[in-house]
């Protein structure tokens, strides 16, 4: 509109010919290009925010339930299950990009949960759930299993993650059955403490305990310097054909 | 060059308002679907969650 206006205005103006409507029509065209890329760089953050980020939590949200669902046919329910302190040795490590269980965190929202894949490459993190470490424990294993996920954007999965209290569970579902989980604590580090992931967090000792680690960025949003480290201790196992008790069971799948 | 484009859309005015209409949504399609992705990718260095 503004180009077609000064071009008119600049064509009246017999005594100065040319050069002054060229100017004025590249200015123009100058001008509307870059209001539109500040209206795209504009477009790109809402969809990051919004738009992506919502799908991104609506499809993992749904692939979990799926896995529970599709594991569920296998777990008959039983009236006081049996939950077993050492969980049998697991042996098949899942490679990058498979879905080999659920994880489950009912303080993040009632039924709330998302896949567990292999592998921390970006394209695990960044579509399809919260990556296992490929260096870290199985789950229930002596060690330290961990996982990683985003706090803001891609799904937000970990996005409140500091809410966590003393007295919470985290549960991870496989085909084999409920690793439950009790949260210890949280701590800060920046992004080159690989030691949070050791055996043993922090010190080289040899593991004894049987711990989960979750790991994700610090602070919200937008920034990348720290990370937000949160630990939880295995309580007990109970194998997938024996069922979970009523009360989490509860908290699980209240729900999708 | 907004102003380029509606003078050589054919038809009146509301044709027009039409067409720019079905631009617009082409546009959004081919950022929401193509573009947008493509540069998230390029900036994954900087929304890194892992430790390393």
């Amino acid at each position: 509109m503004a180009a077609r206006r000064h071009g008119r205005r600049a064509q009246g103006r017999a005594a100065q010919p040319g050069t002054a409507s060229v100017l004025t029509r590249v200015l123009g065209v100058l001008g509307e290009l870059l209001i539109t890329f500040g209206v795209l760089v504009l477009a790109f953050v809402a969809w990051q925010l919004w738009i992506q980020d919502a799908t991104v939590s609506t499809q993992q949200g749904d692939r979990a339930a799926a896995l529970s669902r599709q594991w569920a046919s296998k777990s008959p329910s039983h009236a006081d299950p049996q939950g077993t302190k050492t969980p049998p040795a697991a042996s098949t490590r899942p490679t990058v990009g498979q879905a080999f269980g659920v994880l489950h965190i009912p303080r993040l929202g009632v039924g709330w949960s998302r896949p567990l894949i292999g592998g921390t490459t970006i394209g695990v993190l960044n579509k399809l759930g919260a990556g296992w470490y490929p260096q870290s424990s199985l789950p229930g294993q002596i060690g330290n299993t961990a996982f990683a996920s985003h706090r803001g954007g891609h799904g937000s999965n970990f996005r409140y993650l500091d809410t966590l209290r003393y007295g919470d569970v985290i549960v991870l579902e496989t085909e084999q059955g409920w690793y439950v989980y009790d949260y210890r604590n949280t701590e800060y580090v920046m992004d080159t403490a690989v030691s949070v992931v050791n055996p043993v967090p922090q010190s080289t000792a040899a593991a004894k305990a049987r711990l989960l680690t979750l790991t994700t960025c610090n602070p919200y949003p937008f920034t990348n310097g720290e990370r937000m480290i949160v630990y939880s201790v295995f309580r007990v196992f109970y194998p997938r054909n024996g069922g979970l008790p009523a009360s989490l069971s509860a908290q699980l799948q209240g729900g999708r | 060059m907004y102003a380029w484009l509606w003078r050589h859309l054919p038809g009146p005015w509301w044709m027009r308002v039409g067409f720019c209409v079905l631009i617009l949504a082409a546009v959004a399609a081919l950022l929401n679907w193509v573009v947008f992705p493509w540069v998230d990718g390029l900036l994954a260095p900087w929304q890194s969650v892992t430790v390393r």
